[in-house]
């Protein structure tokens, strides 16, 4: 049984091979980002400061003037606030239906196969299909709903859901809420179950009821991890890109004209990659600064449990 | 649980009112859809749940309208490709990052804020990028791009079910000798199985799902994917709502087969990956 | 196998120090326990002989040759983790196998060496299974088998026994003891359990704050502890501690008993006398007479407690006594009242 043991570390391995595997692990990663996120980083703010457009880039400097111009001779400001605005709005209400749905999930024992894969259809359809989805229950001719409506006689001329100034957002607003509930609920329902029951039952002892335990036991110790929720859909609203360009493109007039759909026009319709780049720059920082108060908040929430 | 025993006869009704209605709100859109892609145009426009007299044909004429299956086909090649490449990249980085704790801080909060950009800030650099390297309106460019894209969507994934094993596990197999590739490959890859299926799943649905990059860099039929053929319908003046609730539909089934076979894993990695 | 010989051993977490300057030789051979109460750096002290923790400062030595650079995979060890860490998706036979199989030891020899082990250690009915499938001490043998199989250098135990129940506990205790013994390994065992530490170590490394307090066999600790520390922390149960003015061999408490004890000194001292110590009131020179505040049976002895110079002391007497006595009258020899000075170091006798 005995060996000589000095033969197993006369090796010239060092601690350094850990470092080489972690460099060798990481690095692919730290390439990709950088490909996917640091050089379009680097390239926009070069093109923010010339001309440039989709066919000849760089060519000139010209300092602020697309940033100027993006601010008083385009919708751009405009476009941002309806993305502030549309992803705010969707988020929160997704929140409440989503937790709402995730709280009565949870008190049902039986049937939940079936209703997690009704839940998880919206999810995984395409967000053009879910555009056409909707456009064909929501479309003037032939849409769905102006055909109960009209039946019903509720109306006598079809409604122009996505042709109206006051109505386009609320409609892209549904189908993006159609969309993206299942996902709340999803995460609402895995946080519900991860709250200790024996909190719950204590305040049951103490005589609190159901819905008095929910809103002041419950609700407080899952807060930050729903305002995480809420940070990842706002995040993920203020993408939102294919919804309009499938339902309004933008219309009617600029009534649904969000920050990501301007830029793609800017730089794919009009061709002006330098503005759109300044766009692109101003409109990244305006995300930052929404989700900021939202990540402080939660690390505020965070400190307190 | 006596807690819900406690709950009176109007809450439950209130309750099962409103689960309904939102059954019913999210079936419905996608069962409206399937049914229209029974229509004949004149049916489309009575606005009606069933068709009157259901035909097969739009699918027959929306395949010979637009290429259906090839682009069906373009994106699932995109998707596992890119599926692919996301996880090569991710898997050896989320197990380095947590479990030899290199770039503990910035590796994941880059790759945070890299999520929260907006794609759009890529599209165009990309599309030189693209162009340069002679990968412009190609299968495998489009799937490098969504593979990049969902790097930080699988290192979030990916990350909790790391977390979940136990150091110990991973010492256990460094003092048995085994290197840290070693490790990864024969210790850590077996015991985060659910987590990669789940994660791979996930990352093939987003790209399936993408359209900003395919529409901006894929053109040709060689690689235009299903969305980007969807939007295609939209351009048109005289929509054919039929086959275009054909073409979309049979679209859709890919992604749905994912959920109905793998909704457990599904679920089961968007919650572990977001919550913990 | 080897002799481990720890030099200067330093580790810093940033700017706090979890251990300052190590020195301890291990023979080939020995089964060394290190013991202290958490945070003492023991986990430290073994996870820096494995390698899983890069060191500081100093370094340490196989058989003379310096190993503190190495990482864990090339220090040739083996390690029994206090949740096992056994390979939940390997079977026993694989968990076993694991360690061979990356030193790319002959398939037939790996065989010949698990069914080695899982002979001794009585799992060669459970080697098809996973961990899952088994109890808590199956897994023990299955994380033992592991160790055992390597043919490694040394053992290193980080309080391998904690998940166990009383019983199975004392079992295992003597089944390391034994098979350590028979294989002949040098053994580095983390507990913080002194009982474990007295009834199985070889020598025992009381640690405190990251420093090494005592080394010494379990009797020498027991019979001679340098410091306040390892007398409170070695012996169950816990000594007693008075404090008391030293003159000579007069040691004068607070309520102005006077107790004799072998040890001289001057000044403020604390005497610490075992509660196992006490004798019947007739046959000693220390004649004490103690107001009894609460007592416990325990078995078959009985633990008394009572005031002694504005402290409480444990007394322990033989005999199961139900009823609470108001006094007790008993005697103490001398030379079992330990005295430590100001510095809590042991005044030698």
């Amino acid at each position: 049984m005995a060996k000589p043991p000095i033969a197993s570390f006369g090796s010239n391995r060092s601690v350094n091979q850990r470092r080489s595997a972690e460099w060798s692990m990481t690095l692919p990663l730290i390439v990709g980002l950088a490909i996917f996120a640091g050089y379009p980083l680097v390239y926009l703010v070069l093109l923010a400061f010339t001309r440039s457009d989709l066919g000849q880039q760089f060519q000139g400097f010209v300092g602020f003037e697309n940033f100027d111009w993006a601010l008083s001779g385009t919708n751009f400001s405009g476009s941002v606030g309806h993305a502030i605005l549309f992803a705010l709005i969707v988020s929160l209400a997704q929140l409440a239906l989503g937790l709402y749905l995730a709280v009565i999930l949870s008190k049902i024992v039986r049937g939940g196969r079936w209703l997690r894969t009704i839940v998880l259809l919206p999810l995984m359809t395409p967000p053009v299909m879910v555009g056409i989805a909707w456009k064909l229950i929501l479309n003037p001719s032939g849409g769905w709903l102006n055909g109960i409506l009209l039946r019903t006689g509720l109306i006598d001329n079809p409604i122009s859901f996505f042709g109206n100034h006051a109505l386009a957002f609320p409609a892209i607003m549904l189908a993006d809420t159609w969309q993206w509930t299942p996902l709340i609920v999803i995460l609402c329902f895995a946080i519900l179950q991860g709250v200790p029951h024996d909190v719950e039952e204590a305040a049951a002892l103490d005589g609190a009821y159901p819905k008095r335990i929910f809103w002041t036991v419950t609700l407080p110790m899952i807060a930050p991890a729903l305002l995480s929720v809420y940070l990842l859909r706002v995040i993920m609203a203020l993408k939102t890109f294919d919804l309009v360009y499938t339902l309004t493109f933008g219309g009617p007039g600029n009534a649904t004209n969000i920050a990501t759909f301007e830029i793609w026009k800017t730089a794919l319709r009009e061709f002006d990659v330098g503005l759109a780049a300044a766009q692109t720059l101003m409109f990244a920082i305006t995300v930052s600064v929404v989700t900021l108060p939202i990540v402080l908040l939660h690390n505020h929430l965070e400190k307190r449990r | 649980m006596t807690v819900s025993a406690q709950d009176t006869r109007t809450d439950r009704l209130i309750r099962f009112v409103f689960l309904a209605a939102m059954l019913i709100f999210f079936a419905l859109p996608i069962i409206y859809l399937f049914s229209t892609s029974f229509k004949t145009p004149d049916d489309v426009l009575q606005g009606r749940l069933l068709p009157e007299a259901a035909t097969l044909k739009n699918y027959p004429n929306a395949f010979a309208h637009v290429p259906v299956l090839r682009m069906i086909w373009n994106s699932i090649a995109v998707a596992l490709l890119s599926g692919v490449i996301t996880l090569v990249i991710a898997v050896p980085a989320t197990y380095a990052t947590i479990k030899l704790s290199a770039f503990r801080k910035t590796v994941p909060n880059i790759t945070l804020a890299s999520y929260a950009a907006p794609p759009i800030i890529a599209l165009i650099p990309l599309f030189y990028l693209l162009q340069t390297a002679n990968l412009m309106d190609s299968v495998l460019g489009l799937a490098l791009v969504h593979g990049l894209m969902n790097l930080p969507v699988a290192f979030w994934l990916l990350k909790s079910f790391v977390n979940d094993i136990p150091a110990e596990i991973d010492e256990a197999a460094w003092i048995d000798g085994a290197g840290y590739w070693h490790t990864l490959f024969a210790v850590i890859l077996p015991l985060i199985f659910p987590g990669i299926l789940a994660t791979a799943l996930i990352c093939i649905i987003l790209s399936y799902n993408e359209f900003l990059f395919a529409s901006a860099l894929t053109f040709s039929e060689a690689s235009r994917t299903i969305t980007v053929g969807m939007s295609l319908f939209q351009g048109e003046r005289l929509v054919n709502f039929g086959q275009m609730a054909a073409a979309s539909f049979t679209g859709m089934v890919p992604i749905y087969l994912i959920a109905f076979l793998f909704q457990k894993h599904l679920v089961g990695g968007l919650t572990q990956g977001s919550i913990k | 196998m080897v002799s481990i010989n720890i030099q200067n051993l330093e580790k810093h977490y940033g700017k706090v120090k979890a251990l300052h300057g190590l020195n301890l030789e291990i023979a080939d051979g020995e089964f060394i326990v290190l013991v202290g109460p958490s945070g003492c750096g023991k986990s430290t002290l073994l996870r820096c002989v494995a390698g899983l923790n890069p060191i500081s400062g100093g370094d340490i030595l196989f058989n003379g040759t310096p190993v503190g650079h190495l990482p864990p995979q090339d220090r040739d060890l083996s390690m029994v983790f206090q949740n096992y860490a056994l390979y939940p998706h390997l079977t026993v036979a694989q968990n076993l196998a694991f360690g061979l199989k990356v030193r790319k030891t002959p398939a037939e020899e790996i065989e010949k060496r698990v069914k080695w082990a899982a002979d001794i250690l009585a799992i060669t009915p459970y080697l098809d299974r996973r961990p899952r499938a088994l109890s808590g001490g199956q897994r023990q043998r299955v994380a033992m088998g592991r160790a055992m199989v390597k043919h490694s250098n040394a053992f290193l135990f980080d309080e391998p026994l904690s998940n166990l129940d009383a019983q199975l506990r004392v079992q295992m205790r003597k089944e390391i003891r034994a098979l350590q013994q028979r294989i002949g390994v040098t053994s580095i065992y983390v507990t913080h359990d002194q009982v474990e530490a007295m009834t199985m170590g070889d020598r025992i490394v009381v640690m405190k704050d990251g420093r090494i307090e005592q080394v010494g066999s379990p009797s020498e600790l027991y019979t001679a502890p340098r410091t306040r520390f390892v007398a409170g922390f070695i012996g169950s149960p816990q000594m007693s501690f008075v404090t008391a003015q030293a003159d000579g061999h007069q040691m004068t408490l607070s309520d102005g008993t006077v107790l004799t004890s072998a040890t001289a000194a001057t000044g403020a001292v604390t005497l610490g006398i075992r509660p196992e110590h006490f004798l019947d009131h007739t046959s000693e020179a220390n004649r004490l007479t103690l107001d009894v505040t609460n007592q416990q049976v325990v078995g078959t002895s009985t633990s008394y407690f009572a005031n002694l110079g504005g402290g409480e002391i444990e007394v322990i007497r033989q005999g199961s006594d139900t009823e609470r006595p108001a006094t007790l009258a008993l005697g103490i020899r001398p030379e079992h009242i330990m005295v430590f000075d100001k510095d809590n170091k042991r005044i030698a006798a």
